[in-house]
């Protein structure tokens, strides 16, 4: 086995050594340079900084690659804007800057009194300006920053218009609107997802653009995780078993509640995402729209097919639907391979909630551990290579049968591939969650509309209070 | 994983300086090439604090679509036609908000859209560092408290160094990993090892040999080569008991409906009805928990919320079906005028206010039998409208 260096807090401390318990991982976290005392020698601050490897010691000839440090340079038309972070105790700070490279205090122009940001202007387009700075303190003068450099650029203006409608970037396109645009158009041409319509909304804050606005597209996540210093996204995921045209109880929603549900989600704005565009979100890696959620639905009843279906399309809405596959086909309440085959193909995401939907935390009365363990290892990995053979497609989310999960549950989940799990706690989930521990919300018959509005719970903002 | 260059880039600037007013480095007096360019500071003064209402427009302005030769006026509340101007209050909003990361990528769109933009140059560069600085700082509180122990603490402190730098990586190291319990613990085989020595060395059990070899793909028998990481499982002291302690739950739920926490015993009764759908005890306590909850807004004179509590309880349960009959007999007649003031209001093309009696009229009487369609109706319309003007 290939050495794999360790993770989630329960690093070996060395061979033959069993990792602690995760409270060891306290001894795990990196040591970092405390800031040295005021009276240090800068030789051995220098040192220090050399052997941290960051480098450009003070009081070290600037030449060469020398790092940016603090200082920075950001070119405009003809002129610099400088900022560098303020050093405790300073009373000003002095400029050095010059035309050629190789500045020194000896050969360049000095500004003194200059105040960060600094804007060098009057300069000429096009030329390299150098810079140094110190500070002062007392009348006398510190040691060289590290030397930056800019080239001031008239830079033309981005001018869009009926004749050039697109002006494209790295990290956006800019677009005129034209008749006919709209959110979603826009967002499959330059998204390659029409779905994505809200990144042009939310980001441009334009619910129905007309034509001759200009929207900025950006091509990256400009939210991940949901997380703002005052607030932090928390994705409400929705979870029905099954629908029924006259009952309602704990696990089964009449369809008229149900109609209900999904037009209360559409008619306030909410936006189902699928488990896929959720699972970037929890990686940090992608943003949800504002009101996200997922609907899911578990075990596989026939009535997902018959009567969720149809309402679901009515909406676009994509949904998740977690199969036990030993229920597949077996009497008139379960779905059959072809009507899933059908949901699949609109828009339905067929995922695994284990084989025979025994509880995965418990040993039966006359088992032994060795056999229970051989099917937890058969409960995970038999739905997966069923969903294959079946659907030819790869089963990634697991929901836990009756949400329950415990370490060993877990880890043979992460052990079969499986990206994300889900119990069945009440509660929204945010994106730094235990991803084998993502809690849903069941959705009760007895719900009514006020009560189901409760579970859709967006963001979170005690956690950075 | 850890980047020491992250670390090291953000401390140099202030370390290196902090020691350079310690006094050490030689000063430096020394003739100058120009002295006549030795400007003071009061001729290029830099400005002390980035401002808090959209400066002055630079050159040109306005939409940039517009080929007239004036700018148009935008209203206070309207959205700006034009990017340049909508990134410009968009980013001082996000700033107000403290919503840096999202201030300085809009200021940096706008920077590549109109280069000369002195503004945008100007917070670009200031945010660039106050958010390395701010993401740093929250990054070095965070790991202090993660060596006292205080999770909690320090997870709030990460994810604020994230919020201001979502690409440090050490921090979302934290949050991601570091910060949960482990399923399974790392083990590195030694000379000698076999799969029943780790199993005891682990389990205190050689018969779990088993679940080292097949957690780790190998066979029992297999020869374990000094160096080889095995991962192992964790295992619950207890696999017979069942996941959820039925009876307890139950009684810790009819002790806070006795004390009417009423919210509390819900979701107690709530979490046994998911693990056991059929379980009629955990019925009764929600039945009751609403069923009280909507006695006391009734007599609280809350008839449309105590209706809408009546909703959760389940028909037959005691006298709730008689209490919800008395109240929508006398909610009716309030819905009723709700919505004929709503459609008088729709003749009146006041198409706001209609929309909202309509509402007013689903909230008292969800089931009025015109509401709902003339409601769908109206804010149809609306859209439509909208998308007009």
């Amino acid at each position: 086995m290939t050495r794999v260096p360790p993770r989630r807090g329960a690093a070996a401390r060395g061979p033959g050594a069993l990792g602690r318990d995760w409270g060891s991982e306290w001894l795990m976290a990196p040591v970092k340079l405390p800031l040295p005392l005021l009276g240090l020698l800068s030789g051995l601050l220098a040192t220090l900084l050399a052997l941290a490897g960051c480098g450009g010691a003070p009081g070290a000839p600037a030449g060469g690659a020398a790092p940016q440090g603090g200082l920075s340079a950001q070119p405009g038309d003809e002129q610099v804007t400088l900022t560098w972070p303020s050093v405790p105790g300073a009373e000003s700070y002095n400029l050095y800057w010059q035309l050629a490279p190789g500045i020194s205090p000896e050969s360049a122009n000095r500004v003194i009194g200059v105040r960060a940001p600094y804007v060098h202007a009057g300069l000429r387009n096009g030329l390299s300006y150098y810079y140094l700075l110190t500070a002062v303190k007392g009348g006398r003068e510190s040691a060289l920053s590290a030397v930056v450099s800019a080239i001031p650029s008239a830079g033309k203006r981005a001018v869009l218009t009926p004749e050039k409608p697109v002006l494209r970037f790295d990290e956006f396109v800019a677009v005129l609107v034209r008749p006919g645009d709209t959110p979603a158009s826009l967002a499959q041409k330059y998204l390659g997802d029409p779905g994505k319509d809200w990144v042009i909304r939310d980001f441009n804050g334009v619910a129905h653009p007309k034509p001759g606005i200009e929207l900025i597209i950006p091509l990256k996540p400009f939210d991940r995780g949901g997380l703002t210093p005052t607030r932090i996204r928390s994705i409400p995921i929705l979870t029905y078993h099954e629908i029924s045209k006259t009952e309602s109880n704990v696990l089964t929603v009449t369809e008229k509640a149900f109609k209900q549900q999904m037009k209360f989600l559409h008619d306030r704005g909410y936006r189902p995402v699928t488990l896929d565009q959720f699972y970037d979100f929890v990686a940090f890696k992608g943003a949800l729209p504002e009101k996200a959620v997922v609907l899911t639905f578990d075990d596989g009843w026939r009535s997902t097919y018959e009567l969720g279906l149809p309402v679901l399309k009515k909406y676009g809405f994509p949904a998740a639907l977690f199969v036990y596959t030993d229920f597949i086909g077996r009497g008139e309440k379960a779905l059959t391979w072809d009507m899933i085959a059908k949901l699949q193909a609109n828009g339905v995401d067929i995922q695994c909630h284990s084989k025979s939907h025994r509880d995965l935390t418990r040993m039966n009365e006359d088992e032994q551990l060795e056999t229970f363990y051989k099917a937890l290892e058969l409960e995970l990995s038999r739905p997966i290579q069923v969903l294959q053979d079946k659907l030819k497609r790869r089963c990634h989310y697991l929901a836990y049968p009756f949400g329950a999960t415990n370490r060993l549950v877990s880890a043979l989940a992460q052990k079969h591939g499986y990206r994300l799990a889900f119990t069945a706690n009440r509660g929204s989930a945010t994106f730094f969650e235990d991803p084998y521990r993502i809690d849903r919300s069941m959705i009760f018959g007895t719900f009514n509309l006020a009560k189901f509005e409760q579970n859709l719970a967006q963001h979170r903002s005690d956690e950075l209070q | 994983m850890i980047s020491r260059n992250r670390f090291c880039r953000g401390w140099v600037p202030a370390a290196l300086l902090l020691a350079f007013v310690s006094g050490c480095a030689p000063s430096q007096g020394a003739s100058r090439q120009h002295p006549a360019r030795n400007k003071p500071a009061a001729a290029e003064p830099a400005p002390a604090a980035p401002p808090s209402t959209p400066a002055p427009k630079q050159s040109g302005g306005g939409s940039q679509a517009a080929p007239a030769a004036t700018a148009p006026t935008i209203a206070p509340n309207s959205v700006p036609p034009g990017a340049l101007e909508r990134l410009r209050r968009q980013a001082i909003e996000r700033e107000k908000r403290m919503e840096l990361q999202d201030a300085l990528m809009r200021w940096r769109f706008l920077l590549q859209l109109h280069p000369q933009d002195r503004e945008a140059a100007t917070r670009v560069a200031v945010l660039r560092e106050q958010v390395k600085l701010l993401a740093e700082t929250h990054y070095r509180r965070g790991v202090s408290l993660f060596r006292k122990k205080q999770r909690e603490d320090a997870l709030r402190e990460f994810l604020l160094a994230l919020s201001y730098d979502p690409d440090h990586g050490d921090a979302l190291d934290y949050v991601r990993n570091r910060l949960k319990p482990p399923d399974w613990v790392y083990y590195t085989t030694v000379q000698g090892d076999t799969m029943k020595g780790v199993a005891l060395k682990a389990y205190q059990d050689e018969q779990k040999d088993f679940l080292a070899a097949a957690y780790n793909n190998l066979a029992r028998d297999a020869p374990l080569s000094p160096g080889t990481v095995l991962r192992l499982p964790i295992l619950e002291p207890d696999l017979r008991r069942p996941s959820m302690n039925v009876a307890e739950v139950l009684e810790k739920a009819k002790g806070l409906l006795e004390q009417e926490q009423f919210d509390l015993a819900i979701a107690e009764a709530d979490s046994v009805l998911v693990y056991d759908s059929s379980n009629a005890a955990a019925r009764d306590i929600l039945n009751a928990a609403y069923y009280r909850q909507a006695k006391a807004l009734a007599a609280q004179n809350k008839p449309v919320e105590a209706l809408a509590m009546f909703r959760n309880v389940e028909p037959g349960y005691q006298d709730a079906r008689e209490l919800v009959d008395t109240l929508q007999a006398g909610l009716k007649d309030q819905a009723e005028e709700h919505y004929k003031k709503g459609i008088q209001l729709f003749i009146d093309e006041k198409l706001d206010e209609a929309i909202a009696e309509w509402e007013e009229t689903l909230r008292i009487d969800l089931d009025h039998p015109k509401a709902a369609q003339d409601l769908e109706n109206a804010r149809e319309l609306r859209e439509r409208l909208q998308q007009l003007r």
